[in-house]
């Protein structure tokens, strides 16, 4: 066997153990803490990550504050 | 300074605060120590010295701090609640590794689509991003040293994206294997040393860049024995 070969095969197992045992010890350290339910989608705002002075606070604003009532 | 900021806004941030207070402060930023002197006039100074913790960067955290730091300027937000609303921002938050592990992968899968990579160049870098990640992931949470780890998931995420080349798949080997490693690439620390060098800051800015360049060195160093090993050409 020729040594890339040989290098990609070693490689791969190693890496595939690694996460084997790794899973293994989440799944066990997960059911001694108890159940978490985490979500694989969240939601944000861009304000999280986007801020210029000047803009509004999240506590400031109001959904249902239309500027042109008025009119 | 451990999320990423640079060292000027730091210290507009902190100066803005002093100021709604009507305290000065007189800082210096060192590499892994803060040393802050405040006063008020006719008052006694205080000074406090403050170590930079070793935390993962987090734009989130610098924008709130940021916001944070506008609401005390702007009379919005008294003192106790600015420190419950600080205490709040820095405590350590649990992110999604499976969805941050996801997102890398697609996008360093997109930078091989970028540079010219065929469709299964790019499952093939996605796949070794997966494994190199994840393999960062558990490397970085048993607290082992960054340089190791940059070294050994480069190493591994070459390995992996050298299929194309072993077994004769896709028409772009190349621009699997120079893309495999780009989640690896110390950007922000980079860009921040270049930032404060310009704003001559430059003790901050030359460990910043020193930082970047050992983990690219790493970087470069797995990279290269994995392409040694899998006997692909570099020249």
């Amino acid at each position: 066997m020729d040594t890339p070969i040989l290098t990609w095969t070693l490689i791969i197992a190693a890496v595939a153990v690694v996460f084997i045992i790794d899973a293994i010890y989440k799944v066990k350290n997960s059911r001694k803490e108890g159940h978490r339910h985490s979500h694989i989608v969240e939601s944000g705002s861009e304000r999280e990550m986007f801020f210029a002075p000047g803009d509004a606070r999240p506590s400031d604003l109001n959904d249902y504050d239309y500027e042109f009532e008025d009119l | 300074m451990a999320s990423g900021a640079t060292c000027i806004r730091l210290e507009k941030n902190v100066s803005r605060i002093a100021a709604a207070y009507g305290m000065t402060v007189e800082m210096t930023v060192m590499p892994r120590h803060i040393h802050l002197a405040a006063t008020r006039e006719g008052e006694e100074i205080t000074t406090y010295v403050a170590t930079v913790r070793n935390q993962v960067i987090d734009y989130t955290v610098n924008t709130r701090l940021s916001r944070l730091s506008w609401a005390i300027a702007d009379g919005k937000t008294d003192f106790r609640e600015a420190e419950k609303q600080l205490k709040a921002i820095v405590a350590p938050r649990k992110g999604n590794p499976l969805m941050e592990l996801l997102l890398v992968a697609l996008a360093n899968a997109s930078f091989c689509r970028l540079f010219g990579g065929d469709g299964m160049a790019m499952a093939i870098v996605g796949l070794a991003t997966l494994a190199g990640y994840y393999l960062k992931q558990i490397m970085l949470r048993r607290k082992i040293d960054c340089r190791l780890v940059f070294l050994a998931c480069s190493f591994v995420s070459t390995v992996i994206a050298a299929s194309d080349t072993l077994f004769g798949i896709g028409s772009t080997p190349d621009i699997a294997i120079g893309s495999s490693v780009l989640y690896l690439v110390p950007g922000i620390p980079f860009l921040n040393s270049f930032s404060d060098f310009l704003y001559r800051r430059y003790l901050s800015a030359f460990v910043r860049f020193s930082d970047a360049l050992v983990l690219t060195c790493c970087l470069s160093t797995g990279l290269c024995a994995g392409m040694l090993l899998m006997h692909i050409g570099m020249f």
